[in-house]
């Protein structure tokens, strides 16, 4: 199959490429509430409609909870949905999105990352979306305003296959990725039609069109109240549930990753990316727009002659243990640069690697919380404290936080001498 | 037509609500009954959607992701099949938590004018929960968390929503099933539309299995449920004759039971003020302007 002609690259942010991704994934309904730093994407996404270039339906109600309940139902009753928070946004709907995953609605929401309060904050870190890591929702990670773009189409391709059937957070960082200007190449209408088909519900589940509601309520009534069967039931639909993320998510989202770079001809890899990571002795493990400042460090530390690689992770959920081993496999020190408050990553990358044969020296660095600066420097110390530590040099604690913004070169070098 | 049904049930289909285990003789599986009753028959030719979930309601397939969710759950559907071109009209029956819980998604939803009916069984407790008190719940009336009686005044939610959005507000009781019949078939053409039934509960309320009718009928005698519509810009009460006293209403339940001479005073103030506000609304929404 011959590729599209490709667009104009133009300069997006990280909300209007998601506002745009949106729109090329044909969303018929835009479910909208207010909150910085996501609001951009939603007030895009109306004046597209006020345009006349987007034919959607927009539903406005009190507060995310809300809104995010009227998401789910109409995703239920067959229409594809868009909606953008993030933080205070998600805290409240804890019900809503626990009920998506649980009841297997495909429904997609972009997350511009914001910490949380308190102490009163606007800026970003991951804690946010972290914090729903045990709710079976897939969690993508994205770098720069491209990569929105292309994770948020190819997210409705994977939440919506019929195997799978999970929500799913497309994040990215508040402010950093949300606000700034990137240039982003957007796919054809035409690539975007033939990746993603229109969603349509089984004729079995689609009860607003099928269901004859007297019939039903006439019917033979089972009895119980309510519940499903404990001795049969419930277990099973969590093992479902488990295996539709950790299993067949996992092979769907490199299927669908591959299928796009045959479209589109662009790419950033199925579940985790790599970067110089064929000789490295050290490997950077990083989300998010640390990934890029990441890459900097890379760079730097190479031109010293220092073997160091990134592995960037791109679905935190499903978490990509398998990939990741591979990925490190003779690495000999690992460290993970953590936007979250449990170095949630740390955690599970350690459990993946556990048992393994020759296991690589893994430090966590939790950093850059409530939108502290992560300067490349910053990124080269961690690597520098794991290139010690695989070599079983330095002090360096397996779990530390990381305050301290350095900020130039001369500063660097009076940390690391410190 | 209810009361055919409910004399001659042998020959009637039954709508009942999935897995709905009540009481026996619970007024609010009556009245879901009743209205499903109504609305199927009334509705035939426009296949109508109706769901809900209550303690008398029972939970149904649709069951929406947590409690007091129904009308942005609402707001969601009219939106897609609105998008696909699909026109059914919607009902939804709950109880009376959902004007306490569900108060933000019924207000904003009737605000923004979504198309439906929605109707509350209003029991006045949250009685699959241990009959704990509502925003509904009468004055004194002795709760699970407050064994003593309920200190404040009810929400007045049927007339809070007549400013502000509704086409059509009711009150209704399941011992004037016709009245009842008749509010349904208005509220149709008038949506959004709220209908509030009074549904006694057996247990929380504490009577006889077999008087559910006879104190929902006291209430509405009584003066303490006033059965009142607004319609097309009129305030109408129903012409009750005030049969009952509210020393009749308050003796016919336990939950009333700890109410001396003084408690039974302060009800019947209570009753008094609010039948005051009844006649002042319909004086102010007259059809004479």
């Amino acid at each position: 199959m011959t590729s599209p002609a490709p667009t104009r690259r133009q300069a997006l942010t990280g909300n209007k490429a998601a506002a745009h991704a949106l729109q090329l994934a044909r969303v018929q309904v835009l479910c909208y509430f207010p909150i910085g730093p996501s609001d951009e994407v939603g007030e895009e996404l109306s004046r597209m409609i006020q345009r006349g270039e987007l034919p959607a339906e927009v539903i406005e109600l009190e507060h995310e909870r809300s809104v995010m309940n009227a998401q789910i139902t109409a995703t239920q009753s067959g229409a594809r949905c868009s909606f953008a928070t993030n933080s205070e946004g998600l805290l409240i709907a804890a019900q809503q999105l626990i009920f998506a995953s649980y009841a297997r609605i495909p429904i997609v929401i972009v997350v511009a990352h914001r910490a949380l309060e308190p102490p009163a904050i606007v800026r970003s870190d991951d804690q946010d979306t972290i914090m729903y890591r045990d709710i079976h929702w897939m969690h993508y990670h994205c770098e720069n305003a491209q990569d929105v773009m292309d994770t948020v189409i190819q997210a409705y391709k994977v939440s919506e296959d019929p195997d799978v059937l999970l929500p799913a957070f497309v994040t990215y960082d508040g402010w950093e990725v949300s606000h700034n200007s990137y240039p982003v190449q957007a796919p054809s209408q035409e690539a975007v039609d033939a990746f993603l088909p229109p969603y349509e519900l089984p004729a079995e589940v689609d009860f607003v069109k099928n269901l004859d509601f007297a019939a039903y309520y006439g019917g033979q009534r089972m009895s119980g109240y309510g519940y499903i069967d404990v001795e049969r039931e419930y277990m099973e639909r969590r093992f479902q549930l488990d295996e539709a993320l950790n299993v067949t998510a996992k092979a769907r989202l490199k299927q669908a990753h591959q299928d796009y770079v045959n479209l589109v001809g662009r790419g950033y890899g199925g579940l985790i990316e790599t970067y110089q990571m064929e000789d490295a002795e050290v490997a950077i493990v990083a989300m998010g727009s640390l990934s890029s400042t990441s890459r900097l460090a890379v760079h730097l530390l190479r031109e010293q002659g220092k073997k160091v690689g990134l592995v960037k992770i791109r679905t935190y959920r499903p978490f990509p243990s398998e990939d990741l081993v591979e990925a490190l496999r003779g690495v000999k020190g690992v460290v993970v640069l953590d936007r979250n408050t449990v170095a949630a990553v740390y955690q599970d990358l350690r459990s993946a690697l556990f048992g393994q044969p020759d296991p690589p020296v893994v430090l966590g660095r939790i950093i850059g919380l409530g939108g502290r600066d992560v300067t490349h420097y910053n990124v080269v110390y961690a690597a520098e404290e794991a290139l010690a530590a695989s070599r079983g040099q330095g002090s360096a604690k397996p779990l530390d936080w990381h305050f301290e913004v350095i900020e130039d070169e001369a500063m660097l070098a009076r940390v690391l001498n410190r | 037509m209810p009361i055919k049904m409910i004399q001659d049930t042998a020959d009637q289909r039954v709508y009942m609500n999935v897995t709905a285990n009540q009481c026996p003789g619970c007024p609010e599986n009556l009245a879901t009954r009743l209205v499903m009753h109504i609305v199927f028959d009334h509705l035939k030719d426009e296949d109508p959607i109706i769901f809900g979930q209550g303690c008398g309601i029972g939970r149904d397939f649709l069951q929406r992701s947590g409690l007091g969710t129904h009308d942005s759950g609402i707001a969601g559907m009219l939106t897609a099949m609105k998008v696909r071109n699909i026109d059914r009209p919607i009902a939804v029956i709950d109880g009376d938590g959902q004007i306490d819980l569900g108060l933000e998604d019924l207000a904003t939803s009737f605000q923004q004018g979504y198309k439906y009916l929605h109707v509350v069984c209003d029991n006045q407790a949250h009685a699959a929960s241990g009959s704990h008190a509502t925003g509904s719940t009468a004055p004194m009336a002795r709760t699970s968390v407050r064994p003593s009686g309920k200190l404040r005044h009810p929400k007045h939610f049927a007339l809070m929503l007549m400013f502000s959005g509704a086409e059509y507000v009711a009150t209704a009781s399941t011992s004037h099933p016709q009245d009842l019949e008749r509010k349904i078939k208005a509220a149709c053409t008038r949506l959004p539309a709220f209908i509030q039934i009074l549904t006694p509960c057996n247990p929380s309320w504490g009577y006889d299995d077999n008087k559910g009718i006879e104190v929902s009928r006291l209430a509405v005698e009584s003066g303490i449920w006033p059965l009142y519509e607004w319609k097309d810009g009129v305030f109408q009460r129903q012409n009750i004759m005030r049969k009952s006293t509210v020393r009749d209403y308050v003796g016919s339940q336990r939950r009333y039971a700890h109410l001396d001479d003084e408690g039974i005073r302060q009800m019947e103030e209570y009753v008094d003020d609010l039948n005051r506000m009844m006649i002042q609304l319909e004086r102010g929404f007259s059809s004479q302007g």
